[in-house]
């Protein structure tokens, strides 16, 4: 430093630093009050609610989940509804600590080999940081006090017969009954190998032995003495959810998990209607936000899926409801308070209440589903399906379709193998095949005889001569009975379904005309109303014939008239049709929900009949029709003949659609069946005041009379017979399908 | 003020003990805060406090011409090395504040204080005007300021920021400064602040944390998501805590541990919530008052200093101390915004801790030779 630190000349400049001074000390004693009033404020003023709110440690919110709710018939017997059911879980970083856990659960639970290096895998894939510390469940419904394989109730069996278990191999056995040849539960002939020593069931996989040594590696057997049977399949259990519990303290990091299944006590009979549950997945996350999380179920199928429910449309059906949320706080100990104590440090944190999801009955009569399932069980074609619609209101009092499939197990625990078989069965069981949409052949030809009549171009004496076949635009169209029906007229060709009669009135109607009689007059080829998805169906016009590689061709028009071409058509909108003419013209939106209940069983809302379009056509040309549907069943030889009834008179068609298919690498068998045509039978019945419409439906089935109509007849045989509807007495006023005056007619 | 007329000596023994009191209380707070994170910050606090204990005699035994003649070097050097915490400077929590050197972290922005304070000091020293100063002839005062200033607020380091614009103007206001140039400085600042605003010099999250302290329920729920807003959590578990203390306070080690998971800092920015859990008001209001009377000692320092540099030295050093500890107290019990700011003597922090010791040095080399009048 070049200078010295003037000590004399500052003195004069530090005089002023008195009065700075003052000011420092002033604008620090202010700003120092003002945190101890603030601390004073705080502390003592506010302090009781600041301490409690100290309390509150963090906010937790818990989603309430709705309860879902049940399908019932329309008695109210239940079709679907909730069980609980335990599941194991297992947070992965135990495992890691404990690794014994696993295989002392192997041990414990006699699992297989399979199973073990099942959960082993998933245990091991979820060994991420992320994961680690998350609950895995490892495995879903474990036996407690109902059967995994029908959901029935368990019993303390009064001998159950115990299982043998491998404790090298992890094989699970039975011992084989003295020289049983068959199968202890489903009656299959077992399969035998290594010189009878052990019998296999081909079907439910239970390998029998004769002594209680492995067959595989030859070590004995540990007996595992089972305490529960089930009393509908007779197998016997161990209780699952009593041995994981009392020993959880070996099993550091397990834990049993209660949560809700659905089940679906009617099981195959309903399983196309009713549709399954199963856990979200991605896409849905995505295509609803906010609505699910992770591991929630969500409807796949049928009703399920279309009730499943929307917050935003409060009026429609909700099966799942609308979670709840109960906020809460825990304090510093962990120990959860209510938030009501707390309203005044927390007045924006509220819990909502879960919206339980609303039961919902539906116009499916239980009984009448049975019957039509096991007329339609009598019959061996594969695949097939059958509708019955109360002719007045258009509700579907049964709908069945071949082969089902089993929701309970699409449900819960559908392994990889079961899929496989599910996908790979060729009669398409996943199919709603009364919702499906197929050639209708004959019975279509309904529809082209009223616009015909309707058109003025025939009436109940033309005539015209079938001499089995009826050449057009350089093509011969064969009738089905190649020796001709001769001079026949309208009754006489619907009754022999003759097919060059119905030419004849396509090459005059046109096929501009059939296309509007077919779709605005009887609303073909469009939805009928019933709440779950469904194929439209389709009436081809010329232009649509046009796009396809095919072409327009006059003759198509011939085709369409019979109900072949490019005509499809669901059974359902066939039952709608025959329903249409046995009221007397009044299309019907057709029904699944009847109501629907909230938890205390007040109805929320009630779905009346809806009339979607009138007919409107002349009472005389729909009674016209009506003669030629009862004389097919009611006369000698009428082509439905086989579902004639003693006690019901019939107004029925049949219908035989070509339909060949052909796949590469199938079975001969299947091949043979592919080419087949397809069996049709639809009816009104009792014809004098008719109540259902039925409509039978054979997937590659053959001829419509032989074998669609005794189906029929059974159907509406039981139908009576067991009292669910009213036959007419003798001296009652004989055919109710007469249009209303006041129906105007679309033309 | 208080203790007028009594020796020198009494006077700077009393605030040696003050200062000795305050670092005790802040071992034990800080050793309980401790307790709650299962952390041992503490441990490294005593060390910290041995070594700046050592510095602070050193500099207090030193020649204050010494630091006179250092100012410059100290105050380039931290600029330097402000230059290289954003070049290669470490990143915690989103924030480029620390310099990496033999392995340890340290803070280039605390030297800044101390150069700023010794090269303020130097000028006023320097200018020996026999006028009050105006706006022109302080240009490079506000430079001095400005400059380092500036390289902290790109870090982002509101708190130390503010805190260095208001040492730098205290000082100024202190070495004296014309009535019409003082009001002129209110209205730049004036005008400075909504700039800063516009042109995100104050990032989003600060903007948020001033937004929540002028209203603090528009923060508290979040009417779309359904769950409360994060931001308000830190201030508001702070007050919670503040306010669990009431009149005697908890007592030691027995605040809330659990609620360290909603506030993170408090071993360092909100110390002091964490502090008036355990001990109350009266355990408040003593602290305050340890603070103000040793400020306002300093400041007595400054008054009575031999020359102009010492006595700039000291109110620098003291309005240092009171304005970390205004703004860190401030911010816990929401009369101020959130900004991160130590609390001195407090908080953990080596690099803050030792700066701080080392100005407590200066004031006693100061008061060590003081004017007798």
């Amino acid at each position: 430093m070049e200078e010295p630190i003037p000590s004399q000349s500052g003195t004069s400049g530090l005089v002023e630093y008195q009065t700075h001074y003052l000011w420092a000390v002033i604008i620090a004693t202010l700003l120092s009050l003002l945190l101890v009033v603030r601390f004073f404020e705080i502390q003592i003023i506010k302090g009781r609610d600041h301490e409690q709110r100290a309390r509150i440690d963090h906010i937790t919110r818990e989603r309430i989940m709705p309860r879902r709710g049940r399908l019932l018939d329309r008695e109210g017997r239940p079709l679907a509804y909730n069980i609980s059911e335990h599941n194991l879980a297992v947070i992965p970083h135990f495992l890691d600590r404990y690794p014994e856990t696993l295989p002392r659960l192997r041990q414990l639970l006699g699992l297989t080999d399979i199973e073990y290096g099942r959960i082993a895998q998933r245990v091991q894939r979820a060994m991420t940081p992320n994961r680690r510390h998350h609950r895995l469940t490892i495995l879903r419904d474990l036996v407690s006090n109902r059967c995994p394989h029908d959901n029935t109730a368990l019993e303390t069996g009064q001998d159950p017969a115990p299982l043998l278990w491998c404790s090298a191999c992890g094989g699970r056995f039975e011992e084989r009954p003295e020289r049983a040849q068959r199968c202890k539960y489903d009656g299959r002939p077992l399969e035998l190998s290594r010189e009878g020593r052990v019998a296999r069931c081909p079907l439910c996989e239970t390998t029998y032995v004769a002594t209680p040594v492995c067959p595989e590696d030859g070590a004995p057997l540990d007996i595992r003495p089972t305490t529960l049977t089930c009393p509908r399949c007779k197998r016997s259990f161990e209780d699952q959810v009593a041995i994981v519990k009392s020993h959880l303290h070996e099993l550091p990091g397990l834990s049993v998990v209660t949560s809700i299944k659905r089940n679906y006590p009617e099981g195959f009979r309903m399983s196309h209607l009713l549709g399954y549950l199963n856990q979200v997945n991605p896409r849905d996350l995505e295509r609803f936000p906010n609505r699910y999380r992770h591991d929630d179920l969500i409807g796949r199928a049928g009703l399920e899926r279309a009730l499943e429910g929307d917050p935003t449309h409060p009026f429609e059906p909700n099966l799942r409801g609308i979670p709840g949320e109960d906020v809460f706080f825990r304090d510093e100990r962990g120990m959860r308070q209510r938030i009501a104590e707390h309203a005044r440090v927390a007045a924006n944190l509220r819990s909502t209440p879960a919206v339980q999801g609303d039961d919902v009955w539906l116009t499916i009569d239980l009984g009448v589903q049975r019957i039509v399932e096991q007329a339609m069980r009598r019959h061996p074609n594969p695949s097939g399906a059958a509708v019955v619609v109360d002719v007045h209101t258009g509700r579907i009092l049964a709908s069945y379709s071949r082969p089902e499939f089993d929701p309970n197990v699409w449900s819960g625990r559908l392994t990889r193998e079961a899929k496989e078989e599910y996908d790979n069965n060729p009669y398409s069981p996943m199919m709603n095949k009364a919702l499906s949409a197929f050639p209708p052949g004959s019975v279509w030809k309904v529809v082209t005889a009223l616009a015909a009549l309707n058109e003025g171009l025939v009436d109940h004496e033309t005539t015209i001569d079938c001499p089995g076949h009826y050449d057009f635009a350089g093509r011969r169209f064969r009738c089905h009975d190649r020796s001709g029906h001769g001079e026949i007229a309208m009754v006489e060709a619907i009754k022999h379904s003759c097919d060059v009669y119905f030419y004849h009135l396509g090459e005059m109607l046109g096929m501009d005309i059939l296309e509007r009689y077919s779709s605005e007059v009887f609303g073909l080829g469009k939805p009928t109303g019933i709440e779950v998805g469904e194929r439209t169906g389709q009436v081809p016009s010329k232009d649509w014939h046009r796009s396809r590689s095919g072409g327009w061709q006059p003759g198509i028009v011939l085709s369409t008239a019979v109900g072949q071409g490019g005509v499809l058509a669901t059974p359902l909108q066939i039952a709608r049709l025959f329903a249409a003419l046995a009221n007397g013209g009044r299309v019907l939106k057709t029904r699944l929900v009847l109501q629907t209940t909230d938890q205390q069983g007040k109805v929320r809302r009630r779905f009346m009949p809806e009339v979607e379009r009138l007919i409107g056509l002349p009472a005389e040309k729909l009674d016209l029709v009506h003669q030629g549907l009862v004389a097919t069943v009611e006369d000698d030889d009428g082509s439905g003949r086989l579902a004639r009834l003693p006690h019901v008179r019939i107004a029925g068609k049949t219908g035989t659609a070509e339909a060949p298919r052909v796949l590469q690498g199938v079975s001969e068998e299947l091949a043979r069946w592919l080419l087949r045509d397809h069996a049709w039978f639809a009816a009104y019945a009792p014809a004098e005041q008719p109540q259902i419409a039925v409509v039978v439906f054979l997937e590659h089935g053959g001829w419509g009379g032989r074998n669609a109509a005794p189906i029929a007849g059974r159907i509406i045989d039981e139908f009576f017979r067991q009292g669910y509807g009213q036959l007419p007495t003798p001296e009652a006023p004989a055919p109710s399908a007469s249009p209303d005056e006041d129906l105007d007619g679309i033309h | 003020m208080l203790l007028k007329g009594t020796d020198y000596r009494l006077r700077n023994i009393l605030a040696l003990f003050g200062f000795i009191m305050l670092a005790l209380v802040s071992l034990i707070n800080l050793r309980n805060a401790d307790l709650y994170s299962a952390k041992q910050f503490h441990y490294a606090q005593i060390v910290w406090y041995l070594i700046g204990g050592v510095m602070a005699v050193l500099t207090a035994k030193l020649d204050i011409a010494i630091f006179e003649r250092l100012a410059w070097p100290i105050y380039i050097l931290s600029i330097v090395l402000l230059v290289a915490v954003l070049l290669v400077g470490v990143e915690v929590n989103n924030s480029q504040r620390w310099l990496m050197v033999f392995g340890l972290r340290g803070q280039p922005s605390e030297l800044t204080k101390l150069g700023l304070i010794l090269v303020l000091a130097r000028f006023f020293q320097r200018s020996q005007q026999a006028e009050r100063y105006t706006l022109r002839t302080l240009w490079q005062p506000v430079l001095v300021i400005v400059v380092p200033a500036s390289l902290i607020i790109i870090q982002p380091d509101l708190g130390t920021t503010l805190a260095l614009v208001f040492v730098g103007i205290s000082m100024i206001l202190f070495a004296g400064v014309k009535m019409r140039s003082i009001l002129a400085l209110v209205a730049i600042i004036g005008v400075a602040i909504p700039f800063a605003w516009q042109t995100d010099l104050i990032l989003p999250y600060q903007k948020d944390r001033v937004a929540l302290w002028l209203n603090p329920d528009q923060f508290k729920w979040d009417e779309n998501r359904k769950q409360r807003i994060d931001k308000s959590m830190q201030p508001e578990q702070a007050l919670w805590a503040v306010g669990a203390g009431r009149l005697t306070g908890k007592g030691g080690g027995q605040g809330s541990k659990s609620r360290l998971r909603s506030l993170p800092e408090m071993q360092t920015d909100f110390v002091v919530a964490a502090y008036a859990e355990e001990r109350g008001f009266i355990g408040c209001f003593g602290l305050i008052a340890l603070f103000y009377l040793l400020v306002a000692w300093g400041a007595g320092v400054a008054r009575d200093a031999r020359d102009r540099f010492s006595a700039l030295v000291a109110i620098g050093v003291s309005a240092l101390i009171f304005w970390q500890m205004f703004m860190n107290v401030g911010m816990a019990v929401g009369v101020l915004p959130v900004v991160g700011i130590t609390l001195p003597f407090m908080s953990y922090g080596g690099t803050a801790l030792i700066t701080t010791l080392v100005g407590v040095g200066l004031l006693f080399n100061i008061a060590l030779h003081m004017q007798r009048r």
